[in-house]
């Protein structure tokens, strides 16, 4: 039982690492996006002061937003960033807060994992129709993919810490 | 089951969910998901709930977010704020509660490139307290007016939760931003009285200072060391203004115009730069989720008619909207004494929006109204998230004594919220000039 229990913790902590480090490389790129947005944003407003404006720039600092807030939700989780009501949760025993955790956790595996399914599904159908944006006219699918791939990290990372609150380590 | 009822006991589990610690994020869209379920199908339910996050993370409009959050993510790593505080300390620093006005007024000049109370409150803190303390000011007094005057952040333009109620309510930013501006220095103004009157009342709390007298000509040389950022603030709100820039490419200008303060400066470096980017990052990627959550959770209080009823119920109950309002305000009041303040502003006002459109107010103004009662959140205890900030970036001031000097500042803002209540032109006159 306590051979198990030991490898299940080292491929727990295994599979931990590889998730945190594409979390961060996901962010990395995330912030370089955030560049390239303030980057075209200006690079527009001089463009259409001295010369004209970049053609479907609206929707191209769209889709640049739409990236880097999506690579950055996986890294947002492992700082924990997300705002959360605490008064009352330090007052909890540590077995109870234990379980609060693996509802928590689990909780957020399965929506995540359902909005990384749905959209998926979403690419796959505006893929087949060929759909693309309103000026730029950009094929809109493999900004979804994007989507599905930032919440999948999300999910991965709810998912670990889910199993390690199960296992109970400290996440 | 009517969708009232549905709505209702919806409300209940999510406050359930917030109770155990569960992210706001995810509570809003695990509730608004199955509520949604409940009373339509679940595959209208899935496409809902992605469709309104590819919507919200994919909007022109939000992406004034990111851009505002990094121009405040670069003052605060640029040492920006230290600047503008001992600027204002060579102007005030030698009357006697000279550095608290100095502070009050680092605070609001600081707030008009940042839009993050906690970022306002860190920064200042750092810079102001180590003064404030070598002259042997009161504690209390002085660590409640660094937090109180930090909240100063989230009204004066650009201000973060002006933003997320513009983009929560459809509300133009530039107008919410303009809105802020009167109420700003209306309440920069009040701060300062309250500073006077306690040391009128209390003057063993305010020590004489016995500094010797500056120059006038040291006094305005100082003025270079902010005039490059108050420029910047005018081309930011100058362009919104008079319509040369939406809200983002005026967010997008105040970053290009902090970098290039910072480095030609050299207070921002590489490091530095990175840092914001990075802190950017998480702060955007939070309010993304909250938003989508609120967003799909508002959809869902609207398929219930939620909104609509209550709506409908006080229309019934035949009493003045004004007392409806102070209903609002001391409802938000409690809350703030319990919640996050962008957790209650995403969680209200979806609900509460249609009302106040229904009841005539001006829904720019109740912008400004709802960031007033979240400052008096940010500073009340429990969760005063100012006090907390600036207890952990200062060392050996427990949050109890910066909680014990808060009155004066509070009894401000309160009086600030009746000022606008009663006179709303304090808000809305500048707003009637801008296009965007």
């Amino acid at each position: 039982m306590f051979v198990k229990q030991s490898k299940t913790s080292y491929y727990l902590d295994r599979i931990e690492s590889s998730t945190k480090i594409l979390a961060k490389l996901s962010d990395s790129i995330g912030q370089y996006v955030l560049i390239f947005m303030v980057i075209l944003v200006i690079g527009n407003i001089i463009l259409r002061k001295f010369w004209k404006p970049i053609y479907g720039s609206y929707d191209y600092i769209s889709f640049t937003n739409a990236v880097f807030v999506t690579l950055t939700l996986g890294y947002c989780a492992i700082k924990k960033n997300n705002v959360a009501i605490e008064f009352l949760v330090k007052h909890f025993s540590k077995k109870f807060s234990r379980f609060i955790n693996i509802i928590v956790y689990f909780t957020g595996f399965c929506i995540f994992s359902l909005i990384t399914k749905e959209f998926i599904v979403l690419a796959r159908e505006l893929a087949h129709v060929h759909e693309v944006s309103g000026t730029a006219y950009i094929p809109i699918s493999p900004f979804l993919y994007i989507e599905a791939y930032g919440f999948g990290v999300l999910s991965l990372i709810n998912l670990i810490y889910f199993l390690k609150s199960i296992y109970n380590k400290q996440t | 089951m009517s969708g009232s009822i549905i709505f209702i006991i919806s409300i209940f589990l999510l406050i359930c969910c917030l109770l155990i610690g569960m992210p706001v994020a995810y509570a809003l869209i695990l509730i608004g998901f199955i509520g949604f379920c409940y009373v339509t199908s679940v595959s209208s339910a899935l496409s809902l709930m992605v469709k309104t996050i590819w919507a919200i993370f994919s909007s022109y409009e939000f992406s004034v977010i990111p851009m505002f959050i990094l121009m405040g993510t670069l003052a605060f790593h640029s040492g920006f704020a230290s600047r503008i505080y001992f600027t204002a300390h060579k102007f005030f620093g030698y009357y006697r509660g000279g550095l608290l006005i100095a502070t009050t007024l680092g605070c609001a000049a600081f707030g008009s490139v940042c839009g993050s109370t906690t970022a306002a409150v860190a920064t200042i803190g750092k810079t102001a307290y180590p003064e404030i303390e070598k002259y042997g000011y009161d504690r209390s007094l002085s660590t409640a007016c660094i937090a109180a005057s930090g909240s100063l952040a989230i009204l004066i333009p650009p201000s973060n939760m002006l933003i997320i109620y513009g983009v929560l309510t459809e509300q133009p930013i530039g107008k919410l931003f303009t809105a802020g501006i009167l109420p700003g220095l209306l309440l920069t103004l009040l701060f300062i009285i309250a500073i006077i009157i306690t040391r009128w009342l209390k003057p063993e709390l305010v020590p004489v200072v016995v500094n010797s007298k500056i120059s006038w000509k040291e006094k305005f040389a100082s003025l270079s060391n902010i005039v490059d950022v108050f420029l910047l603030f005018l081309l930011m709100m100058g362009g919104l203004f008079i319509g040369w820039f939406s809200p983002t490419e005026a967010g997008a200008v105040g970053v290009i115009g902090m970098v290039l303060i910072g480095f030609f400066r050299k207070t921002l470096n590489w490091e530095n730069f990175f840092s914001a980017i990075y802190d950017t990052a998480r702060i955007t990627g939070m309010i993304f989720l909250i938003v989508s959550g609120a967003t799909i959770f508002g959809y869902f209080a609207a398929v219930t008619q939620f909104p609509s009823f209550l709506s409908a119920l006080v229309s019934n109950l035949h009493a003045p909207p004004s007392l409806i309002i102070a209903i609002i305000i001391i409802g938000y009041l409690i809350g703030g004494c319990f919640m996050d303040s962008l957790a209650m502003v995403t969680l209200t006002v979806p609900i509460l929006f249609p009302l106040i459109l229904k009841l005539g107010f001006d829904p720019i103004w109740f912008g400004v109204i709802i960031v007033l009662v979240v400052e008096m959140g940010v500073i009340t205890p429990p969760v005063g998230i100012n006090v907390y900030v600036l207890s952990g970036s200062l060392e050996n001031i427990p949050t109890e004594t910066i909680f014990r000097g808060i009155i004066p500042y509070l009894i401000a803002i309160i009086i600030c919220t009746f000022l606008i209540l009663f006179f709303p032109k304090i808000v809305l006159l500048l707003p009637m000039y801008i296009t965007y």
